[in-house]
């Protein structure tokens, strides 16, 4: 073959270098996906949920009897009206229902205990390796449930066996909806071995827009090389805000981050004790809600769609209809009101919009309802095409120049859960996350994400 | 083309990830990055395609079977972008210009890249996976999900407008 083609192409593939970051979050991912595809088949829960390490029993016996802050005083009771208490896997009432369902349809085995919704924790949140966990209950708690992980990658505690020993982590755990065997057990409250916060507390009041700073201490002998701090949404998802600090010489530690938006009236605080090597796998955590803008909670957590003045009255109603049916979780009468002929969305290769919809909620993934509400509360953009104009929520969507995003448009992307590289790369066609588009004569025409 | 090294044998799955991770990843960029031209796109791509067969892997232990999977996912991947990326700007018909056909030449490798852009993403992901890849007509075909004959008619074409383009017509 006479051609250089080849060669060329070896040339302009070394382009390409890998972020090294990127190695970090790729696994992390994996190691989510391969968590979830192994509770969806049933398979890898022995794997999963190990025997507790004998320093990690000696640490149960000097656990005290917890009540969770602002939980309910049952387990098995807990009225919708109240903030929802939980941080993993569920962060509201809806999602609690969701996911009850699937459970009942055989999903989810893990989340019907609470080592197995610890041990996911530890995968998916501190990015522990599935075959590392060991998650060993309280049976001594009376409310809810106590679970204490370990990591088994950090080698077995030693000495006086303190909830400061390296690797373990008290998981508080409650049955917010259904009790018994078959009902979902959720996270509350994460208090990390070694890693002590001296503020804030748990359902401490803040101020979305404002700083709040967390302050602390890791054990020193833990060997933490930087100590994270995440404000967020839900650990599901959402926006968020990072901080990080490499601890003194005594293990102190103090973090400055604002807080963001709160989509229900909470937020979570996470706080994450990294080792010096980079792998992304906490030593040590601690997460609990937040309470966001104190008093405005409840009016929060009732999905409102606030107007925009400048809408054509078609898209003002389809943009009205769309957000009733996508707070609803009416994944039918959402599909209904999309132009069968030209509707565009992500993921999945159903052609039906509604089935493939709760194809993704079932397998944990980001759905309309979970999406729609925030979007479309963004400000909007417009776009000229053949078939006329389109308007865009979030209006970054009509951006094609990154230079021209403006201060408010980053800060609202911000807000809808986008990565500062993602912010980066918006314009030229660049917008990776979800965008949904209504065409000026009420057509919706687009609900997607990713490309 | 592809590490057959691994730099450190593990018998943990983590291990073996991070192995086998470490092993394919930059080949797996520099393939996503020929298939998109978009270096963001491309890590993104490669992301989500590890994440996917270290999702449905139960053994990774088998280093060939995975980068096989591996490059069929990003292919794969790469293909339904375009072919999403496509029907969302035929709605918008975004005005978004093309890159300069008769800007400054910077030789051969940038006249190379702006030719792989203007081919339809299959004749693409054809010609790379055959002449990057070094793939067979017949293991391009199995990549593609498409018959031989499909793959040759993709490759010549192709083929033939990159040379045109570099002046070797």
């Amino acid at each position: 073959m006479d051609t250089r083609i080849p060669e060329l192409l070896r040339d302009l593939a070394e382009e390409a270098r890998p972020d090294p970051s990127l190695e970090g979050r790729t696994l992390r991912r994996a190691r989510r996906r391969r968590l979830r595809n192994a509770s969806l088949g049933g398979v890898g829960v022995l794997a999963a949920i190990l025997v507790a390490a004998a320093a990690a029993r000696a640490l149960l016996a000097l656990l005290p009897e917890r009540r969770v802050p602002g939980g309910s005083p049952s387990p098995s009771v807990a009225a919708p009206v109240e903030a929802f208490p939980g941080i993993y896997p569920q962060a509201s009432w809806a999602d609690l229902q969701r996911d009850q369902r699937a459970v009942d349809d055989g999903h989810h085995p893990l989340w019907t205990t609470p080592e197995g919704v610890a041990a996911e924790f530890a995968v998916a949140v501190l990015g522990w390796d599935p075959a590392d966990v060991v998650a060993e209950r309280n049976t001594r708690q009376d409310l809810g449930a106590a679970v204490v992980l370990a990591n088994r990658a950090s080698g077995p505690p030693t000495g006086d066996p303190q909830p400061a020993q390296p690797g373990a982590a008290i998981v508080q755990l409650e049955q917010l909806g259904r009790g018994g065997d078959r009902g979902i057990w959720t996270i509350t409250l994460v208090e990390g071995g070694g890693l002590v916060l001296e503020r804030p507390h748990a359902w401490t009041g803040v101020i979305p827009g404002e700083r709040l700073a967390v302050v602390g201490r890791v054990d020193p002998s833990l060997g933490v090389g930087s100590v994270q701090a995440t404000i967020q949404d839900s650990l599901l998802g959402g926006a968020a805000r990072d901080g990080v600090a490499d601890p003194a010489g005594d293990g102190s530690f103090r973090i400055e981050l604002p807080v963001p938006p709160s989509g229900d009236g909470t937020l979570v605080l996470l706080v994450r004790a990294l080792g010096p090597d980079g792998s992304g796998q906490a030593l040590s955590a601690t997460a609990f809600p937040l309470r966001a803008g104190e008093g405005t909670a409840a009016e929060a957590r009732i999905p409102h769609l606030e107007p925009q003045p400048g809408l054509p009255d078609a898209v003002a109603a389809k943009r009205q209809a769309i957000f009733v049916a996508a707070a609803g979780g009416d994944l039918d009468a959402l599909a209904a009101l999309a132009d069968p002929r030209t509707f565009t969305f992500s993921f999945g290769a159903d052609a039906d919009p509604a089935r493939s919809w709760r194809a993704v909620e079932r397998a944990g993934g980001e759905g309309p309802r979970d999406v729609i509400p925030a979007l479309l509360n963004a400000s909007y953009g417009t776009l000229e095409s053949g078939a006329g104009t389109i308007y865009v929520w979030p209006s970054a969507a009509a951006v094609r120049d990154p230079s021209l995003l403006s201060e408010a448009q980053r800060d609202e992307l911000r807000a809808l859960g986008y990565s500062e590289r993602e912010i980066r790369v918006v314009g030229d066609g660049g917008l990776s996350g979800w965008r949904l588009g209504i065409a000026e004569d009420g057509r919706w025409i687009f609900f997607v994400a990713g490309d | 083309m592809v590490g057959t090294e691994v730099a450190q044998e593990t018998t943990r799955p983590a291990g073996r990830m991070e192995a086998l991770y470490r092993t394919h990843a930059a080949e797996a960029l520099r393939l996503a990055y020929l298939l998109t031209g978009d270096h963001h796109l491309a890590e993104d791509l490669v992301q989500d395609a590890f994440a996917r067969v270290f999702g449905r892997f139960t053994d990774l232990r088998d280093r060939d079977a995975f980068w096989w999977y591996l490059r069929r996912t990003i292919v794969n991947r790469s293909r339904s972008h375009f072919r999403r990326r496509r029907v969302e700007r035929a709605w918008l018909a975004r005005q978004r210009p093309d890159p300069p056909a008769d800007g400054p030449d910077l030789g051969d490798r940038d006249r190379l890249r702006r030719a792989l852009a203007a081919l339809r993403p299959e004749q693409r992901a054809a010609v790379v996976l055959r002449y990057y890849e070094d793939l067979s007509e017949a293991d391009t075909a199995v990549a593609l999900g498409v018959p031989v004959g499909t793959v040759k008619s993709m490759v010549s074409r192709a083929m033939a407008r990159l040379r045109d383009e570099l002046g070797e017509g």
